[in-house]
């Protein structure tokens, strides 16, 4: 499937900035079922420094800088995306291997193609292992369930168990609170489910990027409809990484494309600068996702 | 790092006191080890013996008139500044005036190894925030690197120009037994102390001239004339005349005097995160005439401070944009950012364990003394004889909880009490005294002083006002016999006695509150797990002593009072000291809500060891711990139970098969109660095994440098 993303983002201040630094993680990655084709990056006003990399984790970064006084700052990204339907990032025999071995496995493997993904394990800034998270997790993971069976359990129940509230959570609410009232957004239920797996000593990272929603039959599809998402990955070891998404109760197939992952969303932030003013600030977020012909 | 004596000798001072005192409740021998001064055959080491020389001949008086240092000290401001600590009762950096002195061989010995830590420390450097061949060859467990906070991602793969990347660090040095050299701990992210060095020989030479100049000290200022070219070198451009900053957190911070001084020796501009920005991707310093660029950066703020864009995002002490600075190679930054990965941070996770130790020690003891002096200020209705029985199991009980040996036999102690109380409890110097574990409560909770609020720490240095005021309490004069102690309740010791008391109290005020912001504000991360650790065992370790003191010796406490032929007479002095117990373990209330009846031994054993209801229980102590030993992270979760959690579940099973009637009986032939000795030996045993596992397997630096993680051994 090829779609075309348009991603714009609007900061208003009550006062002009002298010098803001930002930085930006709105480049699709390129993995196995992603290809990113195209990726253009246009800011008001113009960034003095501009400069794409890698960070830790693989995904393509951007820093720019604007150094001239400025009360607004709009970052329109453009990308393509050739997806393909599978769920799997390296499709394998996976299925049939039981929770438990998958954790033994990544616990006692000396070889550093497993062990490497202990980083997904360990708690990390916004994800904290924990009894609770454990015990909410327990009942999807009987004795000898598929690991990927127990994760789409689990998924199935976060997507059952909480309601998608927008506005009741903000990016630092505690997992607990957001067990404890059973609503949240996507990026609270990724967190969860990645606590969740953390818990019973799984490796699970999380993954920031687009959905395309579908218009009701009939109508057109408005603009700036669509929206940042997020969901979790579950680690097989020797096979690779699976998708969840728990807000949509779904493997995420081709409607979904991948911006970037790491351990929580602390890794991730799709956009994020520090600017020297004392005004107060406004955000406006757009997102459209277009399906290409052809 | 250094080619100058003092830091070591300061930091040998400091650290061989420390490892003592934490050995404080099961005092060992002193291990016999290297003398300093003397040869094995008597005589005086010949390198001490000029600056000896010179020191005699300076004499008695005139070196009494130098020793007015501190004074000269204070007034060149060289002062370890620390958070509220207005007596310096935890500053590291004290200057003695006698040097010690090393001789060349021993200090090439030092100089070498000291070097070669450092190469390592700079491979291991470039290794983790490189290639990362440690992990990949199973050198270094993955974990240890993932989960260390000083592991900043953000900071891979940035090196300056230059071989060497880490071109600073300093160490914690010590002499072990053997004579030898030992490193105790190593610091890379904001190496202190060349600084001190520095003002400590500037001010040796200005006071003791003549013992400074018979003594051939090694010069000082190669070093900083080394670490001068070395930084010049680190500037990508203009290396003929680089722009050095030093940037530091500001002058609350604890280290500030000796940013403020090194920068002004050296010559750089000393610097806040305010001071400089970034522009064009490069550093610049806000001046008068404009901005400036900066070339190196030498760094006193940590690393994850320094950029609120790519690291810790609301820090005021960073520049937004340093990273990709230095990412660009427009500028240089020394130490390295991501350095701290080389430090240990089982350091933390020790630190916290003590703050929960000595916490609930100091308490445990402050309760107690408190105790005591409310026997002496109404002792009127105590009446003379409960005074007299009671207090030998008192002081007992003490000497058992400050891990002190007693003086005298009890009988002798008894007759002049407050002296001993003032050996025992209130001397400073004296390892287990309550000023000496308030202090290092204080200086194990500085150590991880990023945990604690401003609120916090108000209550912390509240307890250190307080310690200051126990150690300067002096009650009594030296008697020149053993006389009676002074019945009269107004005379000069009993006003002392009431000032101790009101202090006592203000103390266990601030105890109580420091304790609540552990419980309540702290997230239930491993470092609150091996606080609480340390508390509940420090908790089961104190009851058992005050149990051990007063209610497991002979004779005094019937379990039926009936049955005892002395019951007329022996009841009120065991109801007291049961009383007494009760109140000082905090259970007084609820045995008294109750059973609203006598006090009775079984049911107080009952309520104090078995009950896991009484949050001062052993029992409630062992539960806790359980739970937290099957909590605590494992570096490879394996289905076999760890040591510290066969010891924890050991101690459980052990409590839970006793019962209190069968604890309160007195032994026919021995007429104690042998089963409750034995019990209370046996926890104490289980407890302390326990202490030294949890140390062993968390915080081993035994043996040693330890960097981040020792070698596993690989299968063949």
């Amino acid at each position: 499937m090829n779609d075309r993303i348009i991603h714009s983002t609007k900061f208003r201040h009550s006062e002009p900035m002298p010098l803001s630094h930002n930085e930006a993680r709105l480049s699709p990655r390129d993995f196995s079922r992603q290809t990113c084709t195209r990726n253009r990056y246009q800011i008001t006003p113009k960034p003095r420094v501009f400069r794409k990399r890698f960070d830790y984790f693989g995904n393509q970064i951007c820093y720019f800088s604007i150094e001239e006084p400025h009360s607004e700052l709009t970052v329109t990204v453009i990308s393509e995306v050739l997806v393909t339907s599978t769920g799997y990032d390296t499709p394998g025999p996976a299925d049939d291997i039981p929770w438990e071995a998958a954790r033994n496995l990544l616990l006692e493997s000396d070889p550093f193609d497993i062990a490497e993904h202990r980083d997904f394990l360990l708690d990390s800034s916004l994800i904290t292992a924990s009894a609770q998270l454990r015990a909410y997790a327990t009942p999807s993971f009987p004795m000898g369930r598929p690991l990927l069976a127990a994760a789409r359990d689990l998924m199935e129940r976060i997507s059952h168990d909480f309601a998608y509230v927008p506005g009741f959570t903000e990016i630092s609410t505690p997992l607990e609170e957001v067990l404890a009232h059973r609503r949240g957004v996507c990026q609270d239920f990724a967190h969860l489910a990645i606590g969740c797996m953390r818990s019973m000593g799984l490796a699970a990272r999380y993954v920031s990027g687009y959905i395309e929603t579908l218009p009701p039959p009939g109508q057109e599809k408005l603009v700036g409809a669509d929206a940042s998402h997020a969901w979790f990955s579950v680690y097989v070891p020797k096979d690779g990484w699976m998708d969840f998404a728990p807000t949509n109760n779904q493997i995420p197939m081709d409607r979904h494309i991948t911006l970037a992952w790491g351990r929580d969303y602390a890794d991730v932030p799709p956009l994020r600068g520090v600017v020297y003013t004392s005004g107060s600030q406004v955000m406006d977020v757009t997102v459209d996702v277009m399906r290409l012909e052809g | 790092m250094c080619a100058v004596a003092e830091p070591a000798e300061i930091v040998y001072r400091v650290k061989s006191m420390d490892v003592m005192e934490h050995a404080a409740l099961q005092p060992s021998p002193r291990p016999a080890g290297a003398d300093e001064l003397y040869a094995p055959d008597g005589s005086l080491q010949s390198h001490w013996r000029p600056s000896l020389a010179s020191l005699e001949r300076l004499g008695p008086d005139e070196l009494s008139r130098r020793l007015d240092i501190r004074r000269l000290l204070r007034e060149n401001g060289v002062t370890f500044h620390v958070h509220g600590d207005p007596g310096g009762l935890h500053r590291p950096w004290e200057l003695d005036l006698i040097p010690w002195v090393i001789p060349p061989a021993d200090w090439e010995q030092l100089e070498a190894g000291l070097t070669q830590q450092a190469m390592v420390l700079d491979l291991l450097f470039k290794d983790l925030n490189g290639p990362r061949m440690l992990l990949r060859e199973r050198v270094v467990p993955s974990e240890a690197v993932f989960s260390h906070p000083g592991f900043l991602r953000a900071c891979d793969k940035m090196h300056h120009r230059g071989e060497r990347q880490l071109v600073f660090h300093s160490a914690d040095c010590c002499r072990g037994p053997d004579g030898g050299f030992r490193i105790l701990r190593d610091f890379t992210q904001s190496p202190a102390g060349a600084g001190y060095a520095l003002e400590h020989c500037t001010v040796l030479a200005r006071v003791l001239p003549d013992v400074f100049g018979d003594c051939n000290v090694e010069r000082i200022f190669h070093f900083f004339r080394a670490m001068r070219d070395t930084l010049a070198r680190l500037a990508p451009r203009r290396r003929d005349d680089p722009r050095i900053v030093l940037l530091t957190p500001g002058p609350e911070y604890e280290t500030y005097f000796e940013h403020a001084y090194l920068a002004a020796y050296l010559g750089y501009t000393l610097v806040q995160g305010e001071d400089l920005t970034v522009r064009d991707g490069a550093v610049w310093l806000k001046s008068i005439g404009g901005l400036e660029p900066v070339d190196v950066i030498l760094r006193r703020v940590t690393d994850v401070l320094c950029d609120p864009l790519e690291l810790q995002e609301d820090s005021r002490h960073g520049v937004a944009g340093l990273v990709e600075a230095v990412r660009l190679q427009h500028v240089a930054v020394a130490t390295p950012l991501g350095a701290g990965v080389l430090e240990n941070p089982a350091l933390a996770a020790e630190n916290l364990f003590w703050v929960g130790r000595y916490l609930e020690r100091a308490t445990a003891c402050a309760r107690l003394l408190r105790m005591l002096a409310t026997l002496f200020n109404h002792s009127d209705t105590f009446g003379p004889e409960a005074e007299r029985e009671c207090l030998p199991h008192l002081l007992q009980a003490l000497a058992n909880l400050t891990g002190a040996a007693l003086p005298a036999p009890l009988e002798e102690l008894a007759q002049w009490p407050e002296r001993r109380l003032q050996s025992l409890v209130l001397d400073a110097h004296l390892g287990g005294s309550l000023p000496r574990t308030l202090r290092l409560l204080a200086s194990n909770a500085y150590a991880v002083r990023d945990r604690w609020s401003a609120d916090t720490w108000r209550v912390i240095d509240a307890i250190q006002e307080h310690a200051e005021a126990l150690a300067t309490f002096s009650p009594l004069p030296e008697p020149a016999g053993p006389e009676p102690r002074n019945p009269d309740p107004l005379g000069p010791e009993s006003v002392g006695m009431e000032r101790l008391q009101a202090t006592l109290d203000l103390l266990l005020t601030s105890l109580i509150a420091f304790t609540g912001y552990t419980m309540e504000s702290m997230t239930r991360a491993v470092g609150w797990i091996l606080l609480d650790t340390g508390r509940r065992m420090e908790r089961g370790l104190m009851l058992i002593g005050m149990l051990q003191g007063t209610l497991s010796t002979p004779g005094t406490l019937p379990a039926q009072p009936s049955v005892q032929p002395s019951a007329q007479q022996a009841e009120p002095v065991a109801q007291q000291l049961m009383k007494m117990t009760l109140s000082t373990l905090e259970s007084l209330i609820t045995y008294c809500r109750r059973y609203r009846s006598r006090l009775r031994l079984e049911q107080t054993l009952d309520l104090l060891l078995l009950d896991e209801t009484n949050p001062r229980s052993l029992a409630f102590q062992l539960e806790q711990l359980r739970c937290h030993m099957q909590a605590l992270p494992r570096p490879r979760r394996t289905s076999r139970t760890s040591p510290e959690e066969r010891l924890a579940l050991e101690a459980y099973a052990s409590l839970k098969r006793m019962d209190a009637l069968e604890l309160a009986k007195i032994s026919g032939r021995s007429r104690r109660h042998e089963a409750l000795r034995t019990f209370l030996a046996e926890q104490s045993r289980l407890l302390a095994a326990m202490a030294d596992t949890v140390s062993l397997s968390f915080f081993s630096h035994a043996g040693g440098p330890t960097p981040l993680a020792r070698r596993r051994a690989t299968a063949p």
